[in-house]
C-alpha cells in the first residue's frame, strides 16, 4: 500500500491512524501498513468509511489471542484495533442483561458481571485478553452445550458498523424479540467478514451457587462413551462435558482417558447429581481448575497444529477413537467436537477421511502460515457455500472487510 | 387474474388435486389468525414433497407470480397472508416425522407436522420437543420455524432457533438447498439467519430439531398479589435469584375476571389484582429449595395467597386459566387487538402502570396476560371494529404502547412476528439503516421479491395500511 497517497493522509489525520509497531501482532507473517484505534463507535465508523473510499483491507483485532485462525488473509492494509470500545454498560441484574462495549476483556466482562453474583455463560481461551467482540466474531464454540451456552444464545442484539462505514444496529437488549431479520446468528462466527461489531447486549445467568467436576477414568474413547451414555437420562445433565486422551490426561495425573463433567446448580441439585453419578459409573471428584485447561487446549497444546473435527454429537467418541494416535486430544462429545494436536499434516487426508465417514468436517485451528497457501483451513466449502457467497458480495462488496481469512476464502 | 397457462402447468408438474383455483376452495387461504388482513389468493397448492415445493415455485418464478408458504394459519401477524395474492404453498399435508436419531436426540420432521404431534411421536422415548407456542396443538413446526415462536417455556429452553440445526430449503428460486446439520458447520449461520425469517427467504420443507429429555419433576406455583407493580417486581426479584422457571406468567385482574366468570373458571382469587402462575422443572433433588425462595421472593413483595399444585391434575387446573384466558376474551366484544411487545423485565411495574394510563386515556378496556419472565406483554384490547371512531382511539392507544416498549429499551415483537401488522411500526425500532441492511439480505434470498412480498418493511402505503386495526380470532380455545 502507498503511504503517501491523500486517502491514507486523511486516516493519519482525521482518525488517528499510526504505523504498526514491534509489539503490533502479525498475523500469518504479515503487518499492516496502519493500525486504526477509534475511541468510540463514530470513529469506528469514519475509520472504516474512509478505508473504504481507499478500498483498503481491514481486520479488526481485539486482543489478537486468535488471529491463527482462519484463511491467510488476500489483503491487508490496516488493523481497526477496537480495545478502545471497552465497558460493562447497563448491567441490570433484575433483567440478567447487558450491554458491553466490543473490545472489553472476557476478564473484565465476568468480574464486572461477578460482583453482582452473575456470568456471562461464554469461555475463550487467554480471557484476559480476549475481547467479547472477537469471541463472537470467532464464534468460539465453549464448552456449554445446555440451551443458553452457545455464542448464538448469548447474543440478543448489537451495534455495528458495516464494511462501508455505516453504522447498523439489529435485535435490542431485551431477551426474547422477533423484530427484523436474526441478524445476531450471522455475525457470531463471521471472522470480521461482514460486519465491526462496536457494542454488543448479551443473555446472563447467575453465578451458579454449587460448581462440581468430577472425573471418569476410561480405558479407551469407547470406554467413556459407554459412561456418557449410561449417564445421559439422569435429571441433572452437566453443563459441560470433556473427553481427554492419556496424553492430555497428564494434568489429572492418570495415564487413561479421561470423562470429565461439571454440574453447576443448587448445593441441593449437585448432591443428587453426584450421588446419582455414582451409582451409575466409578468416578473421582476433580479440580474445578482442569476446565481452564479445557478452556485452553485449541491454543496452548505443544504442537504447531491443532485440529477441529465437528461430528454429531454421540460420533465424537467415534471420532476421538479413530484420532487416538495424534497427539493430545480433547473432545467436547455435547457440541461434537474433538481438537487433536499432531506433529505434522502428513496424516491430515486420512483425518479428514475419517470425519468425513463419520459425516463430519475438519477445521485447522492452528495452522501454520506456510502450510494454509496450499490448504483451505476450513476443508471443502459447506453446504449452501453460494448464499455465503452472495452475502458477503452484497454486505462488501469491495472486499474490504478480512478478504480471504473465511470458509471457501470468502 | 391468473393466467390459464400457469395453472396448466402447476396441474401438470404437480397433480390436478393439488392446485385450487375455485374461489370457494381458496377462500381458506385468505388469512391468518389475524383477521383483519385477507387477501384471497388466485390459488393455492398442496404439495406432498420438496420436489412439488420446488416445482411450484418454479412455476411461480417463470411466470411472476407471488407466493407465500403456509402451516396451519394460526399466526397472529398476518405472515401467512397472501399480501398480494398469488399463489399459497400449504404444508400441511407434508406432515410425518421422517427420520428419528435418538443416539443424538435428534428428528428429521416435514414442517407441515403439527407442534405437539413431534412430542406426541417421541414421548415413548422420553423425550420432547421444547418449543411450545400456545397454538401448539395446531401450528405447525414450519410456521414456528418462520416465525422463530417462542412460547411460555421458552423462557428456560429458548424459542424455536434454539431447537432448529438442519434445514431443507426450496429458496425462492426453486433451488433445493440443505443447510446445517447434526454437527457443527463451517460459514455463516444460516440456519439461524433463515429461522425467524417470516417466510421470506423461501420456504422450508424438512427440518432437524433438536429433542430434550423430559424433566424428572414438575411443579406448578400459582402466587396472588394485591398490586400488579408488587408482581412485576417479584418477576425481577425471582430472575435475580438465578432460579431459572421453566415459565412465569402474569395475569391482571380484567383477566382473572374473565377467566374466572367463564365456563372453564381456574380457581384464581378474583380479589387479587394480579397472579403469577409459575413453573418449576428439574431434578427432584433441587425442587424443594427452589419452590422456598421462590415462595420467599414472591411472600417479600407482599403475596397473598401461595399455592402450590399437589398433583397433575391441579397442575393443570392452575394452567387452565391461563390458557383459557385469550378465548374467553372473546366474550367482551366483537373484535380484539392483541399486542406482542417486550420490555426488559424490570421496567414491568413502571410500563405497565403507563399502559394503564393510555388505556384510560383512550378510554379503552386493556386486559393484560403475558409471559412476565421474559418481559412479553401481551395487552389484549377489545374493541368493537364497526365503530369507527372506536377504532381510531384502540389504534392511537396501541400505537402509544408499542412506543412506551420501544422507549424503555423493549421491542415491538416477542413473539408474533412483524408480518403485515407491524411492519409499519419498525421505524420505531429501526433506522432506514439498519431496514435497509435487512432488506438487502432479503434481496440475497429472495431476489425477485416473489415469495412472501410486503412483509416485515415499511411500505410507501404503510400510513393507510396502519389505519387497518388487527383482530384477532380470540375463539374459545385459542390462546396467546
Amino acid at each position: 500500500m502507498d503511504l503517501t497517497t491523500d486517502g491514507v493522509a486523511r486516516l493519519l489525520d482525521e482518525v488517528g491512524a499510526r504505523p504498526p509497531t514491534k509489539t503490533t501482532p502479525r498475523i500469518d507473517g504479515m503487518t499492516p501498513a496502519l493500525v486504526l484505534e477509534p475511541e468510540d463507535a463514530d470513529g469506528c465508523a469514519r475509520a472504516l468509511a474512509l478505508c473504504h473510499e481507499e478500498e483498503m483491507a481491514l481486520i479488526p483485532v481485539g486482543g489478537a489471542t486468535r488471529l491463527g485462525i482462519g484463511n491467510l488473509p488476500a489483503r491487508l492494509d490496516a488493523y481497526l484495533d477496537l480495545r478502545l470500545l471497552s465497558g460493562v454498560e447497563d448491567h441490570i441484574p433484575g433483567d440478567l442483561t447487558a450491554a458491553l462495549g466490543a473490545g472489553t476483556t472476557l476478564d473484565a466482562v465476568q468480574e464486572a458481571l461477578g460482583r453482582e453474583g452473575q456470568f456471562l455463560p461464554l469461555d475463550a481461551p487467554d480471557p484476559s485478553r480476549a475481547t467479547i467482540g472477537g469471541i463472537l466474531a470467532s464464534g468460539e464454540p465453549g464448552m456449554r452445550r445446555r440451551p443458553g451456552g452457545r455464542p448464538r444464545d448469548v447474543l440478543v442484539g448489537f451495534e455495528a458498523v458495516l464494511a462501508d462505514g455505516t453504522p447498523v444496529k439489529a435485535g435490542g437488549r431485551v431477551v426474547k424479540n422477533v423484530a427484523g431479520y436474526e441478524l445476531m446468528k450471522l455475525v457470531v462466527g463471521s471472522l470480521g467478514t461482514l460486519a465491526v461489531l462496536t457494542r454488543v447486549f448479551v443473555r446472563l445467568r447467575a453465578l451458579p451457587e454449587k460448581v462440581l467436576t468430577l472425573c471418569c477414568s476410561a480405558r479407551s474413547a469407547r470406554d467413556a462413551s459407554e459412561s456418557w451414555r449410561r449417564l445421559r437420562d439422569l435429571p441433572l445433565a452437566p453443563e459441560a462435558t470433556a473427553l481427554l486422551n492419556p496424553k492430555a490426561s497428564a494434568a489429572l495425573g492418570t495415564n487413561e482417558w479421561s470423562l470429565l463433567l461439571r454440574y453447576e446448580g443448587l448445593s441441593e441439585e449437585i448432591e443428587g447429581a453426584a450421588t446419582d453419578v455414582s451409582e451409575r459409573v466409578k468416578v473421582e471428584p476433580a479440580s474445578d481448575s482442569i476446565w481452564h485447561d479445557v478452556r485452553d487446549f485449541p491454543t496452548h497444546g505443544e504442537s504447531d497444529l491443532c485440529l477441529r473435527g465437528q461430528v454429531a454429537p454421540a460420533r465424537a467418541f467415534d471420532l476421538a477413537h479413530a484420532w487416538q494416535d495424534g497427539g493430545a486430544l480433547m473432545g467436547l462429545p455435547d457440541a461434537g467436537l474433538v481438537y487433536s494436536h499432531t506433529e505434522s499434516l502428513d496424516a491430515l487426508a486420512d483425518r479428514r477421511d475419517q470425519a468425513g465417514r463419520l459425516s463430519g468436517t475438519v477445521v485447522l485451528e492452528k495452522v501454520p502460515s506456510t502450510m494454509k497457501r496450499e490448504l483451505d483451513v476450513f476443508g471443502d466449502p459447506p453446504r449452501g457455500f453460494s448464499l455465503m457467497k452472495r452475502i458477503k458480495e452484497k454486505l462488501d462488496p469491495r472486499g474490504v472487510l478480512s478478504p480471504g481469512r473465511f470458509v471457501g476464502r470468502i | 387474474m391468473l393466467d390459464p397457462t400457469f395453472v396448466d402447468k402447476l396441474v401438470e408438474r404437480l397433480r390436478p388435486e393439488a392446485v385450487l383455483v375455485s374461489p370457494h376452495h381458496v377462500l381458506v387461504y385468505e388469512c391468518d389468525g389475524s383477521t383483519a388482513f385477507r387477501q384471497t389468493p388466485d390459488a393455492a397448492v398442496l404439495p406432498a414433497t420438496t420436489e412439488d415445493v420446488a416445482a411450484a415455485i418454479r412455476t411461480c418464478v417463470e411466470h411472476d407470480v407471488p407466493f407465500v408458504g403456509r402451516g396451519a394459519g394460526t399466526g397472529l401477524s398476518g405472515g401467512a397472508t397472501p399480501a398480494e395474492g398469488g399463489v399459497v404453498i400449504s404444508l400441511a399435508g407434508m406432515n410425518q416425522l421422517l427420520e428419528l436419531d435418538l443416539d443424538n436426540r435428534l428428528a428429521r420432521c416435514q414442517t407441515g407436522i403439527v407442534n405437539l404431534q413431534i412430542s406426541k411421536k417421541v414421548a415413548e422415548h422420553g423425550l420432547y420437543f421444547a418449543p411450545d407456542p400456545s397454538s401448539q396443538s395446531a401450528c405447525t413446526l414450519g410456521g414456528n420455524i418462520a416465525e422463530n415462536s417462542g412460547g411460555p417455556h421458552c423462557f428456560k429452553y429458548g424459542a424455536t432457533t434454539a431447537h432448529v440445526v438442519g434445514l431443507t430449503v426450496v429458496l425462492p428460486t426453486g433451488e433445493v438447498v440443505e443447510l446445517g446439520g447434526p454437527q457443527d458447520g463451517v460459514g455463516y449461520d444460516l440456519v439461524g439467519l433463515f429461522v425467524g425469517s417470516e417466510g421470506t427467504f423461501g420456504i422450508a420443507t424438512e427440518a432437524l430439531v433438536r429433542l430434550m429429555p423430559k424433566p424428572e419433576s414438575v411443579k406448578t406455583l400459582l402466587a396472588a398479589f394485591r398490586s400488579m407493580v408488587a408482581a412485576c417486581e417479584a418477576v425481577s426479584d425471582i430472575v435475580a435469584t438465578g432460579i431459572v422457571p421453566a415459565a412465569l406468567e402474569m395475569l391482571d385482574r380484567p383477566t382473572i375476571e374473565v377467566v374466572e366468570a367463564g365456563v372453564v373458571a381456574a380457581g384464581y382469587p378474583t380479589d387479587a389484582e394480579a397472579v403469577l402462575l409459575i413453573e418449576l422443572d428439574g431434578a427432584h433433588h433441587g425442587m424443594e429449595r427452589m419452590e422456598r425462595e421462590i415462595r420467599n421472593a414472591c411472600e417479600a413483595r407482599g403475596a397473598v395467597s401461595f399455592t402450590v399444585a399437589r398433583n397433575e391434575e391441579e397442575q393443570a387446573r392452575l394452567w387452565l386459566g391461563r390458557k383459557a384466558a385469550f378465548g374467553a376474551m372473546g366474550r367482551l366484544s366483537t373484535d380484539l387487538y392483541v399486542q406482542d411487545g417486550v420490555v426488559p423485565r424490570s421496567r414491568l411495574p413502571e410500563v405497565l402502570e403507563k399502559v394503564g394510563e393510555i388505556a384510560a386515556r383512550y378510554r379503552i378496556k386493556v386486559a393484560n396476560v403475558f409471559h412476565a419472565g421474559d418481559g412479553n406483554l401481551h395487552p389484549c384490547i377489545p374493541y368493537d371494529g364497526r365503530d369507527e371512531e372506536e377504532r381510531h382511539r384502540v389504534l392511537e392507544a396501541g400505537r402509544e404502547i408499542l412506543e412506551l416498549c420501544v422507549a424503555v429499551g423493549g421491542s415491538i415483537s416477542g413473539e408474533h412476528g412483524i408480518g403485515r401488522e407491524k411492519s409499519s411500526y419498525m421505524d420505531l425500532l429501526f433506522s432506514e439503516h439498519d431496514l435497509n441492511l435487512m432488506r438487502a439480505l432479503r434481496e440475497v434470498w429472495n431476489p425477485a421479491g416473489l415469495c412472501n412480498p410486503n412483509k416485515i418493511f415499511p411500505t410507501s402505503h404503510g400510513c393507510g395500511e396502519a389505519m387497518s386495526l388487527p383482530s384477532v380470532a380470540a375463539v374459545p380455545g385459542a390462546w396467546i
